[in-house]
């Protein structure tokens, strides 16, 4: 084979290649889009869902999504952003730096079932909490740690020292440095985190699946200490039962929210940073 | 006053990285105290074929087996699609249509695992099943076609970047001595870009090892080896399958919860290499910027 | 398939018009719509070393760098006109680039050696060529490190990374690199730029024993340079060909008043 020929096949194989991911992009996509749309009705979004979910709407499950991961939010970001400080102002030797990157973004790369047995172990059995949803949220903040603190740390490290200078001269302390000049500055980048934490969090359905959540007749909840449905585990319940078309349509329409609900978090990100971008600019 | 605030700041901010680090710590020890009871009543029979709980039989190589072989046909499939999607978006792709692909990739990086698994029953297994002439299509085949799709965007973005980040004066001195575009790629981008795109490897290998819905809905639920030992086209069992299935009906305390954790653990340990393998790659940079 | 080797290697003195290896005629640049180049005619002599001079910005590089078409990746651009290397077209339809590229080197202002040993980076161009023996390798890389005079230093250390040696010596190499492909002409676009007058020197002493085989075209905007070593020049200001030839002719009698003012002076009111 020539020289030629050859950079023309490999050049055919990457095309091909793009095709196959592009095909296959299209296809995940429209398949949701397409089976989803015709499930989803204002009823189907409004009432509660009945019979393991073959029947009626998802409601409830919407609401516990919503506020399994709101909960999980407002437990990680204070973390998170504490994190980031100590890591971006307060830790200076290079060893402990690397460490800290180490354990902290190890966390990301954990399984998700890990994650939940770990929820099972601690919170459900050894402190009792029993199947409640706020321990599904403990455990997603947990999975949102890494992200958050990765994000807000970006940014807070990427202000000029000379902010800092600037403060100290003034006479502020660490702190009031910290909490009227970086803070400030690095909140989009914080906010970003978490929004793409929360675009993956409402998507999960192992870490919280046998800790937090229940199959059937789930109201809302009314205390910590109960369970609660969410739009993931709704649809592996309805997954489950692939044979009954009912409970496969409804699966297509909670899983075009789902995704609607992923979208509307990762976009909200992505506009976010977008606008920080151009202010940096300015 | 100012002290104060100064003391209180710094404890705050000390907790909440103690904390972060600490996490994995304890999730390690939890797993491996809770392991206990199996390790010693099984033992090194923890490592054998058979797993049958109500024969006091908690083997669980066949687990172990199904997760090494999905996560190898995901990587089989994925690695040179992805790199040749990679070379595609770094060398090929006009700039001003980067923006829309990089999206693009990140939305197909973030639809839930859930999904990849429904999609997987309603299309996926069935194809398999009738494509093979099968009895079902919940095969170790389709997980893997699964789970390759799930860490494509993965190994297309880092691998991308590795390529998009080498300065751009080495295509044009390898290109001003009369190379063609592949062999520009072959003989000076990607041995540049090597160990970064081993780092999107792994990191994707670590992802496939730790997937569980999808895989859980599509390989079948047999705790069992094929035979013979390389058919994907029947069903089979993996850690994450396994554990997502069976832990909430078992009793917590139990031997049998006690060998779900120990198939956990090794998980997490196995996991944990190679995200630390990971790392290290990817911050090995050649180091030609001078 | 259509024949790509379109480009005439092998011609008869009396085809080509006034031993000239490359003209062009008419040639114009746009990149992203700013007219960067404009109605260039020029020609270059062959076995001359040719000098392209003109103040920052009037578009050398991208003149040189036309010749070769290392230009095509860059996004927005733009052509009209020929260029013409040994008579074909190099922005014909079918011209195989890589071919056309090892008959037309360059060399860039920055060196860049690849990160490999020094006799990797020489056989560097030469890789997907023919098989070679180990000892034919060892004859190309002896031949072309002598030729840029750089053999007496590194030749007991050839399996060393080319990054150990000194800017000079790797620009140096980087011209080695060139010569092993064995081109007809080499572009070299402000080559001694990036180095202390030392290196530079040596550089400009390789460049005088290339003449004999190749055609050198050289971007500067050293005028001193241009003097040194130039036997043509070309002085391009502001995207267009003020005046153009042998460097005695320019350098006491320009027809341009520009030229005389610039070459003199170093200034240029375009």
């Amino acid at each position: 084979m020539t020289r030629k020929s050859k950079n023309s096949f490999f050049k055919i194989f990457c095309w091909l290649s793009v095709s196959a991911c592009f095909g296959t992009l299209i296809f995940l996509f429209g398949v949701i889009f397409l089976n989803g749309i015709p499930a989803i009705s204002l009823d189907f979004i409004t009432s509660r869902s009945s019979n393991f979910g073959s029947e009626g709407g998802i409601l409830y499950q919407i609401v516990g999504s919503i506020l399994i991961v709101l909960v999980a939010a407002l437990l990680s970001f204070p973390l998170a952003i504490g994190t980031a400080i100590f890591k971006s102002e307060y830790l200076n030797n290079r060893k402990w730096k690397k460490l800290s990157n180490v354990l902290i973004f190890g966390l990301n790369g954990i399984p998700s079932v890990v994650f939940g047995i770990f929820g099972l172990i601690l919170f459900v059995n050894i402190l009792g909490f029993g199947i409640s949803w706020f321990v599904g949220s403990i455990i997603l903040a947990v999975m949102m740690l890494p992200t958050i603190t990765l994000t807000t740390f970006q940014s807070i490290n990427s202000i000029p020292v000379i902010y800092r200078e600037s403060s100290l001269a003034l006479g502020l302390n660490k702190w009031q440095t910290i909490t009227k000049v970086l803070l400030p500055q690095s909140f989009s980048g914080a906010i970003t985190g978490l929004f793409i934490g929360l675009a993956r969090a409402i998507g999960e359905t192992a870490p919280i699946m046998f800790i937090a959540t229940a199959f059937s007749g789930v109201d809302l909840p009314s205390g910590i200490r109960e369970p609660v449905s969410t739009l993931p585990t709704h649809i592996l319940a309805l997954a489950q039962q692939a044979t009954n078309p009912a409970a496969l349509q409804n699966a297509w329409g909670a899983s075009f929210v789902l995704i609607l609900l992923v979208m509307l978090f990762s976009t909200t990100a992505l506009v976010i940073r977008k606008r920080q971008l151009s202010h940096q600019r300015l | 006053m100012f002290a104060l605030n100064n003391n209180i700041g710094k404890s705050y901010v000390v907790f909440s990285t103690f904390i972060s680090t600490m996490i994995i710590f304890l999730i390690l020890i939890l797993l491996l105290i809770n392991s206990w009871d199996a390790i010693s009543f099984s033992g090194i029979e923890l490592f054998s074929i058979e797993w049958a709980p109500y024969k006091n039989k908690y083997g669980i190589l066949s687990m172990l087996y199904g997760t090494l072989i999905v996560t190898f046909t995901a990587l089989v499939l994925s690695i040179p699609l992805g790199i040749a999607t990679s070379i595609f978006t770094a060398e090929i792709l006009p700039h001003k249509y980067r923006f829309i692909v990089k999206s693009l990739l990140e939305l197909l990086a973030g639809i839930p695992s859930i999904i990849y698994g429904l999609i997987g029953v309603a299309f996926f297994s069935i194809w398999v099943q009738d494509i093979f002439q099968l009895q079902t299509g919940r095969t170790l085949l389709t997980a893997g076609i699964l789970l390759s799709i799930m860490v494509l965007p993965t190994i297309i973005t880092l691998a991308d970047d590795a390529l998009t980040n080498i300065p751009h004066k080495y295509r044009e001195a390898s290109k001003g001595l009369g190379l063609y575009d592949y062999e520009v790629i072959k003989s000076t981008l990607l041995p540049i870009a090597k160990s970064n795109i081993i780092g999107a490897i792994l990191l994707a290998l670590g992802r496939a090892l730790g997937e569980t819905m999808a895989v859980m809905l599509v390989i079948g639920s047999i705790d069992k080896i094929p035979s013979p030992i390389y058919n994907l086209l029947t069903s089979g069992q993996t850690v994450t399958s396994k554990l997502g299935r069976e832990i909430s009906e078992t009793a917590f305390g139990s031997v049998h919860f006690s060998a779900l954790i120990f198939m956990g653990f090794v998980l997490l340990l196995v996991v944990i290499c190679f995200t630390l393998i990971a790392q290290y790659f990817s911050n090995k940079t050649e180091r030609l910027y001078d | 398939m259509k024949n790509s080797s379109s480009l005439k290697i092998i011609h008869s003195k009396a085809d080509k018009q006034s031993d000239s290896i490359i003209n062009t005629e008419g040639f114009n640049v746009w990149i992203n719509d700013a007219h960067i180049l404009e109605d260039i005619n020029i020609t270059i002599p062959e076995n001359k070393i040719t000098c392209i001079v003109g103040p920052s910005g009037g578009g050398k590089s991208t003149l040189v760098r036309s010749f070769n078409r290392i230009n095509d990746d860059i996004e927005g651009l733009k052509i009209q006109g020929s260029v013409r290397f040994n008579d074909s077209d190099v922005y014909d339809q079918d011209i195989d680039t890589a071919l056309l590229r090892s008959k037309i080197g360059m060399v860039f202002q920055k060196p860049c050696v690849f990160p490999k040993s020094i006799s990797e980076n020489v056989l560097f161009g030469l890789q997907y060529q023919k098989k070679l023996s180990d000892i034919d390798r060892l004859e190309i890389v002896e031949e072309n490190l002598k030729a840029v005079s750089l053999w007496k230093e590194v030749s007991h250390r050839l399996n060393n990374p080319a990054n150990s040696l000194s800017i000079g010596q790797q620009q140096r190499l980087c011209i080695a690199r060139t010569l092993a492909v064995k081109p007809q002409v080499i572009l070299m676009d402000e080559p001694t730029s990036s180095l202390d007058p030392v290196s530079g020197r040596a550089v400009e002493e390789t460049i005088l024993k290339l003449k004999e085989n190749y055609t050198l075209v050289f971007v500067t905007h050293n005028i001193r340079q241009a003097e040194r070593i130039a036997d043509h020049l070309v002085f391009l200001c502001d995207g267009k060909i003020i005046e153009q030839g042998p460097v005695n002719k320019l350098f006491q009698n320009a027809e341009n008043s520009r030229t005389r003012e610039y070459l003199k002076n170093e200034f240029c009111d375009c």
